[in-house]
């Protein structure tokens, strides 16, 4: 597979890290999603292996351990990084938009 | 009501004493679309898939509502049908989401799921045009743009080697125009697979295939 760098996360992306900073394997990861952004954001089982794929070849996620049958992931240190990066973008985007919209209000 | 091609027709009269049904494969994988309804009506029908290969197995089963999904996997190979690690996980993943793996063909593997509420295996249509995309083009790459240069090039030689009338034969004339056929052949396909995603991206049709055209008409 060839390497992809990631500039921005998708909003699916960002909530798959998220959920990753424990270890879980794949349906775990698919609800902690779905909790985490009460319902709004679900993720299918395919999308969420090529996005795992991914993570992994970019050495943002880990394999941790293997159970038959499932593997379990979780972030790496330069995940938590690429993670915090996208927090403080999002942040930012809200934070500027903040005296606009207040005015709107 | 689905209309059958007719060689389904007469294969059908006489389906009611059969356990097993077979029909030739035909979906290519730019009809992943396609290759589920197909799937779907025949389970109503109560025909379950068993495998796939050249040709379509069925088995005999309770007519019931199923979901059916095709997919084009990365991690697969378009020839054979060995199943690698890489794609054992995709599939274990996509078992622990409910989605039963049902058999594959090259690289289409085909999911069977009877909640119908439950979450797409590819939630991103994006995401899924552009497996097909890929999928296709590493399908094809052979037989639409590395045959077409090598016939190009055979021709080429073969007309500038006609020197003496003697040589030139109506035979191999008629090779040529058999060659210069298989050439445009492949630039039609070509030109019909990337007019078909352009189109495809404006507006989520999925299914342009043959068997759809006849089930509208």
């Amino acid at each position: 597979m060839p390497r992809e760098s990631l500039k921005t996360l998708s909003e699916p992306m960002y909530y798959v890290l998220l959920s990753l900073t424990n270890e879980r394997c794949g349906i775990e990861i698919m609800d902690k999603v779905k909790e985490l952004s009460g319902g709004r954001v679900s993720i299918g089982p395919g999308t969420l292996y090529t996005m795992l794929s991914k993570f992994e070849d970019n050495g943002i996620i880990k394999g941790a351990s293997v159970i038959p049958k499932r593997k379990n992931y979780i972030i790496t240190d330069h995940g938590i990084e690429v993670l915090k990066e996208e927090y403080e973008r999002i942040a930012r985007l809200a934070e500027d938009g903040r005296e606009i919209m207040e005015e709107l209000k | 009501m689905h209309v059958l091609p007719k060689t389904d027709v007469r294969l059908w009269r006489n389906l009611n004493e059969r356990e097993n049904f077979k029909k030739l494969m035909t979906f290519r994988y730019t009809d992943l679309k396609a290759v589920c309804e197909y799937l779907e009506e025949m389970a109503a029908k109560g025909w379950e898939l068993k495998s796939m290969r050249t040709f379509m197995e069925f088995r005999k089963a309770e007519p019931r509502k199923v979901r059916y999904s095709a997919e084009l996997l990365e991690t697969a190979s378009v020839y054979g049908n060995f199943v690698s690690d890489d794609s054992r996980e995709y599939i274990d993943m996509c078992e622990q989401a409910g989605w039963e793996f049902v058999c594959n063909t090259g690289k289409m593997y085909i999911f069977r799921m009877e909640d119908e509420n439950a979450i797409e295996i590819v939630s991103d249509n994006e995401e899924k045009l552009k497996d097909i995309k890929r999928g296709t083009l590493k399908t094809y790459f052979l037989s639409w743009f590395v045959l077409p240069v090598i016939i190009l090039l055979d021709i080429a030689l073969n007309v500038f080697s006609i020197g003496s009338p003697v040589e030139a034969s109506y035979l191999r004339i008629f090779g040529m125009m058999l060659c210069l056929l298989v050439v445009i052949i492949s630039i039609i396909q070509i030109i019909s697979f990337f007019y078909g995603i352009k189109r495809r991206k404006k507006q989520w049709i999925m299914i342009c295939s043959f068997h759809t055209l006849i089930k509208n008409n």
